[in-house]
């Protein structure tokens, strides 16, 4: 907040790009994403102090949206790490740190295990011949390719012990499902490779499961609820049941008690507070028409009150001022000065500076994918990359005052610089 | 022409086992596309998996019909999880060209001569049916005609009942579970999956109980086919028949609970409608005040296409003035989506 009242948590913190902050609920780490050879996000470290309200600022293209994607789960980065109240996004559990002799031990072993397991009972099963030998050496010779593959990917030997053992389980499944379904001994060999690929695959998704990112609906269950730029509202469904909608660990979402109507007194609750979120952003007389009716200023408003149904700890707005009327603008952002009050971070993007000024107590400021500035509003205001960034370096000039020649090495410096991101990113 | 037998037909179509199991199958649709936005080309697969599911069981295993049964719907279950898993985080194509495809796989297989012992080849398999129909209360040699109903047996009768009261069940549960919380996610994830996640919802979740809860009524309902005609034949399981459910789904109107219950009876009435009056147009010398003999340009043998194109035509006039089906709200559906 811009008054004086409680001293500022951010006083004190240099105006440097990537400066740590005194008590952060985000902190983002060498966030890299890239389509292809054009880089859209390259963020060394940004750190948002909790409690604050952050803008982020740019010009169009500058990553600000690809950004918020990336921190909400909507879009994943080809590198880097996110952490949410000390909780690391990208993996959900750490990968047991094995020494390289360990691993490849394990990893081998476990994957030798598993496939020639598979191997040896599907020999024993298929008593047409004596195949076994050949089982066996079809089990480690896989055993040892799927080895080589994947002795360098990041986790590999260890995701490879887990394949092996899922292997193993799964032949064992196999079998019995052998055993039980195959209407004649000659499909053993079928239902045994079934067996293998159910067993393989369900081992490989349960890795990757486990140590993979956090899906973005899991990322909003911990409390950091996004907005989106092209405002998203349920246009069938009433006003009302978009706001039960943000409600968390709802009864009766879950199958079971929906059938048996375990929820009623739950959602009496959740109407409740609906109702109270509803008259603050002016949209009770709305509450049962369909949100589809509703005009874009509205929108924007229903979209906000539904992520506040959520009881969010950080609040992610993308563009939350765009369409809006003036008016509307100004209960908006009456409702985005009250969050800090009971602890609420907010983070959102904005084009328009005098809202920046307004609102925030902090403002980050993007090019090209980069955070080239942070600061108090006051003081990104006067910067003059804030300024060139956003108005252009020349801005303030006439044509006749530049300098041709200058300004022709300044734009293949730009194409140099640009050329060789994309070859590191190619060299990746 | 006899229009009283005429009527007669075809309000006993509207009620026969026919359009019981289309209401039954076009209700796990409506829960698929109507509900969740799932597009579902291969409703007909379940249907198949079902049917096979409780033929197999009892000639193959010698298992009790009520264990089938069972089995069936865990086939069913499995199915769903078999397209859904891998198919429900990508775009809603996929979904469709997995079920379409697998749809005729499932029956293919069936009817592989490989599979002969197992599942009967393209003979289907046949009696299977007898425990089910020793708890008919009705006669089984006799016929009943009960108000303009017809019923060529008890068994028929009982079958058909047995299916409208598993029919009355599924509404009430898909009513139920649309009201809820549950179905709100539902409604939410056909109208913008990135809202529901961004509110915490794995909508993932939710499509694939949508699609278990969908697929396990579409092999309920292939079920009580193949018990009713006592018989699991192959080729009643054919990619058209997904189509003919849409229809009578469309007819009655998408995401509404009766929408496919009306919709099936209508279609199903529609189709004995057309066929009995132009079967004798084509046959006898008819004619339209004694200018025009239908027997000139129709024989007896393109009726069954010609009454698919009149309906084709039906359903073309109700898309063009009621595009949202017999039940639903044209206000709704004219909200754009932005």
């Amino acid at each position: 907040m811009t008054t004086e009242a409680v001293a500022d948590p951010l006083e004190g913190v240099a105006h440097v790009p990537g400066v740590p902050k005194p008590d952060p609920v985000i902190i983002a780490d060498g966030v890299l994403r890239h389509f292809g050879g054009l880089i859209a996000v390259d963020v060394e470290h940004l750190e948002i102090q909790r409690g604050v309200i952050t803008a982020l600022i740019g010009p169009n293209g500058a990553g600000k949206t690809t950004f918020f994607n990336l921190l909400t789960g909507f879009d994943h980065a080809q590198a880097g790490t996110r952490v949410y109240n000390g909780r690391e996004l990208d993996r959900r559990y750490e990968i047991p740190q094995w020494d390289q002799a360990k691993s490849t031990v394990i990893g081998l072993l476990g994957s030798l295990i598993g496939f020639m397991l598979g191997a040896f009972i599907l020999a024993r099963a298929d008593d047409q011949s004596d195949p076994s030998l050949t089982y066996l050496v079809t089990g480690f010779v896989v055993a040892v390719g799927v080895f080589l593959y994947v002795r360098n990917k990041p986790g590999g030997p260890q995701s490879l012990a887990v394949y092996g053992t899922s292997t193993a389980l799964g032949t064992a499944l196999g079998t019995l499902f052998a055993v039980l379904v195959s209407p004649t001994s000659n499909w053993f060999s079928t239902t045994m490779a079934v067996g293998w690929l159910i067993g393989g695959g369900l081992g490989i998704g349960f890795w990757r499961w486990a140590t993979g990112p956090l899906p973005s609906y899991e990322i909003a269950q911990l409390g950091m609820v996004r907005t989106f730029q092209l405002t998203k509202v349920l246009a069938r469904l009433t006003v009302l049941n978009n706001m039960r909608l943000g409600a968390q660990n709802q009864r009766g979402e879950r199958f079971l008690s929906a059938l048996f109507q375990t929820w009623k007194t739950q959602e009496k609750e959740i109407t409740a507070k609906a109702d109270v979120l509803l008259d603050r952003f002016l949209l009770s007389k709305m509450r049962d028409e369909f949100a589809g009716t509703l005009s874009g200023g509205q929108r924007k408003l229903l979209e906000m009150a539904g992520v506040l149904m959520t009881d969010p700890e950080v609040v992610m707005l993308d563009e939350p001022m765009a369409g809006v009327n003036p008016a509307l603008t100004q209960s908006l952002l009456e409702h985005v000065i009250e969050l800090p009050a009971d602890g609420t971070t907010v983070v959102f993007v904005e084009h328009n500076m005098d809202v920046v000024r307004e609102i925030s107590d902090w403002v980050v400021m993007m090019a090209e994918g980069r955070i080239i500035a942070e600061g108090p509003p006051s003081v990104i205001g006067q910067d003059q990359r804030v300024i060139d960034a956003y108005l252009g370096a020349h801005h303030d000039e006439t044509l006749e005052e530049l300098d041709k020649t200058e300004l022709a090495e300044e734009v293949d410096q730009d194409l140099d610089e640009q050329e060789e991101m994309a070859e590191e990113v190619e060299d990746e | 022409m006899n229009w009283s037998d005429i009527i007669s037909n075809a309000l006993t179509a509207a009620v026969a086992l026919n359009a019981a199991w289309f209401a039954l199958a076009g209700i796990g649709l409506n829960v698929h596309f109507g509900y969740t936005g799932l597009l579902n080309f291969g409703q007909i697969g379940f249907a198949a998996i079902g049917a096979y599911g409780v033929g197999v069981s009892v000639t193959y295993f010698g298992w009790n019909i009520w264990i089938g049964m069972l089995v069936g719907i865990l086939m069913a279950v499995v199915l769903a999880l078999l397209l859904g898993l891998p198919t429900l985080r990508l775009r809603a194509d996929y979904l469709a060209i997995v079920t379409i495809a697998a749809a005729e796989i499932i029956r293919l297989v069936a009817r592989s001569v490989a599979l002969r012992n197992f599942s009967g080849g393209s003979n289907g398999i046949n009696g299977f049916s007898s425990q089910f129909y020793e708890l008919s209360p009705f006669s089984a040699s006799e016929s009943y005609k009960i108000g303009p109903f017809f019923f060529s047996s008890g068994r028929l009768l009982f079958v058909t009942a047995v299916t409208w009261v598993l029919v009355v069940l599924a509404v009430g549960m898909v009513w139920l579970l649309m009201r809820s919380p549950w179905g709100r996610v539902l409604r939410s994830i056909k109208e913008d999956e990135d809202a529901v996640r961004a509110l915490g919802k794995s909508a993932y979740s939710y499509k694939l109980q949508s699609l278990i809860l969908g697929g396990v009524l579409g092999g309920i309902a292939g079920m009580m086919f193949a018990i009713g005609t006592a018989t699991v034949q192959p080729d009643n399981f054919q990619p058209p028949q997904t189509f003919f459910i849409w229809a009578a789904m469309i007819i009655g109107g998408v995401g509404k609970v009766w929408g496919p219950v009306v919709g099936s009876m209508i279609f199903w009435a529609l189709l004995s409608l057309t066929e009995n009056i132009l079967r004798p147009m084509a046959s006898a010398n008819y004619s339209v005040f004694g200018i025009f003999d239908f027997n000139t340009i129709m024989e007896g043998v393109q009726i069954g296409q010609i009454r698919f194109m009149l309906v084709g035509f039906g359903l073309l006039l109700l898309m063009v003035f009621r595009p949202q089906g017999l039940f639903g709200d044209k206000n709704e559906m004219a909200l754009d989506d932005n």
